[in-house]
């Protein structure tokens, strides 16, 4: 078992890839005695239990039950009725257990890489209870001020963070380069790292205040300019992740996403790669005064 | 009591984005809600849908298909494929012979265009492409993009590219298409006869 | 009529959002957004409507003449039929 402190949160894990997550884990050790928010496990098993209790219902191949304790359980078989992964979670998402079977092969995935991502999913569902979230975005510290670059996947946020990091040097740090989490404080929305990065490990353990959220698209010439409402909301909702397998979270990730478009400025930047964009990007953002 | 006031109703759809390009990737079909008028008359602006599949082989797509790509900015694109080009032969939409090349440095091309659209788009290469239409549902109907009626009405339309504005600024009239394309055949025949007679 | 289970409404400044949830996030792909009146129609559907009953409610609610409020009826109906939203 292993005390972490993500995000500001106190939080448990048991991992089954021990190894691996005793280094993406390492800048988020916490020796405090604090209880955790929340507790997760993974077990990878050669012969996962049927899960039991009141079928809700099916989405593509994943079905979705509620067993006789009240847990969510989201899980996905095999043609002969085999059960390859299986995700027990408890109404708040405060207690999860993941299970794998030892012979799941994902199309895409390994078992290192499920756990990695199924936790994160998990965090992230927690997160959504607790009334934060996660943007899919790279996002980056310029003198303690946050900026999340978000798009779909392929279109450069990391090659733009990474063009602010050259500019910037130590002055900027790269805070999470795929999936940072956002919560709201008393001091407003806060950009935090988390473990969870995606395919890199460009991540910290940093809490610093959300200024902007950037959407990114290529184009030949470099603009940018606020969003209203309508396309923020179009935006946000394309690059947060919605359960599909829980409709009351799925509310709590609609909330959050309404909060975000209340309390941070969201602007479309089309920008080429190159330091002109990172002209456009920072005159828009830091341009009015007090930061 | 004293009524609100009242204002026209207005619904719009906006479709999202990576779920879909996931569902595609697994091969799964995806219907789509048709955004923007670009392939007008063919497709009409959020009252249309479309089915689309995976391309088994995104550089084997021919003249007159529909795909689903990716402009170098990063939007997705629905556009018809007026030109296929290998870098030996040129294949034009509704043409029987292929032409020479027009571009050196190999590999497939692919020319687009919106069928309301006059612009060509040149240069997409079969690693843009996401999926291809399969199918259609126009005004909730369901029908093939493999038909030979179908394809015959591709051409047709494409036969027509230099009076589209023309064509298209007539169609905006209210339910003017699908009797349109007959409208229009009808009607060039009739100006025919009469420039012959 | 009524509208399938599965959507959330929002009001962000002057426009009503609508967000698929749940198992709805994978059947319908993508944000609706409505105005003001539409947002009445779309409210008025979470419960059982007929064409008729959801006209006689925009014609008691809104200064709107009978021959609008039943085009424009029609017209949100269509849409949601095209869409597959309807249960």
């Amino acid at each position: 078992m292993t005390d972490l402190c993500i995000a500001g949160l106190p939080i448990r894990v048991e991992s089954a890839d021990k190894a691996y997550f005793q280094t993406r884990y390492a800048d988020y050790i916490r020796r405090d005695n604090q209880p955790p928010v929340m507790e997760m496990r993974t077990r990878i098993l050669d012969e996962l239990p049927p899960p039991q209790g009141q079928m809700l219902e099916q989405v593509k191949s994943v079905r979705v039950l509620r067993t006789t304790d009240g847990r969510l359980c989201r899980f996905g078989q095999t043609a002969e009725g085999k059960v390859m992964f299986a995700i027990y979670c408890t109404p708040d998402y405060q207690d999860v257990e993941i299970q794998f079977c030892t012979t799941w092969k994902h199309p895409h995935f390994t078992l290192r890489e499920l756990e990695y991502m199924y936790t994160g999913f998990s965090f992230q569902n927690r997160l959504s209870v607790l009334g934060g979230g996660v943007l899919h975005s790279s996002s980056l510290a310029w003198r303690g001020q946050g900026v999340a670059f978000s798009a779909a996947s392929g279109t450069g946020k990391s090659t733009h963070v990474g063009l602010w990091k050259e500019r910037f040097g130590d002055d900027v740090q790269i805070i999470n380069d795929d999936k940072p989490a956002i919560r709201f404080t008393e001091d407003g929305p806060m950009l935090c790292g988390t473990p969870w990065s995606g395919k890199t490990a460009h991540n910290c353990n940093r809490m610093v205040p959300l200024r902007a959220i950037v959407f990114i698209e290529r184009g030949q010439q470099n603009r940018i300019r606020r969003l209203d409402v309508v396309e923020g909301m179009f935006h946000l909702t394309s690059q947060i992740v919605r359960p599909y397998y829980d409709a009351d979270l799925g509310v709590q990730v609609v909330d959050f996403t309404q909060r975000v478009l209340e309390n941070v400025p969201l602007y479309l930047l089309s920008c080429n790669i190159s330091q002109e964009a990172v002209d456009t990007a920072f005159n828009a953002i830091f341009s009015k005064g007090d930061a | 009591m004293k009524k609100r006031k009242y204002e026209t109703v207005r619904v719009s759809f906006q479709q999202l984005g990576p779920i879909v390009i996931d569902c595609l990737a697994q091969g799964q079909e995806v219907v789509l809600m048709v955004t923007g008028n670009s392939m007008r008359p063919f497709l009409r602006h959020e009252r249309d849908r479309v089915v689309l599949k995976k391309a088994n082989d995104p550089a084997a797509l021919q003249p007159g298909q529909v795909p689903l790509y990716q402009r170098t900015n990063g939007w997705f694109v629905l556009h018809r494929i007026i030109e296929r080009d290998d870098g030996e032969q040129r294949w034009l939409l509704g043409e029987k012979e292929p032409l020479p090349s027009a571009h050196v440095g190999g590999g497939v091309q692919y020319t687009m265009l919106g069928d309301a659209q006059t612009d060509k788009e040149p240069g997409i290469r079969p690693e843009q492409i996401v999926a291809v239409a399969t199918d259609f549902y126009v005004r909730g109907k369901r029908q093939s993009c493999d038909t030979p009626s179908y394809r015959r009405r591709t051409r047709l339309w494409h036969r027509l590219l230099p009076y589209r504005r023309g064509l298209l600024l007539v169609s905006r009239l209210p339910g003017y298409f699908p009797r349109g394309i007959r409208y229009i055949k009808r009607h060039l025949k009739q100006n025919k006869k009469s420039t012959e007679t | 009529m009524k509208i399938k289970d599965g959507f959330v409404v929002r009001q962000v400044g002057g426009n009503h959002i609508v967000v698929p949830v749940g198992s709805m996030t994978v059947d319908f792909n993508g944000i609706i957004t409505l105005n003001e009146t539409a947002a009445f129609l779309w409210g008025q559907l979470q419960q059982e409507h007929t064409t008729d009953e959801l006209t006689e409610l925009l014609l008691a609610e809104y200064d709107v003449d009978k021959a609008t409020a039943e085009q424009d009826v029609a017209r949100f109906l269509d849409a949601l039929k095209e869409a597959e939203l309807l249960a």
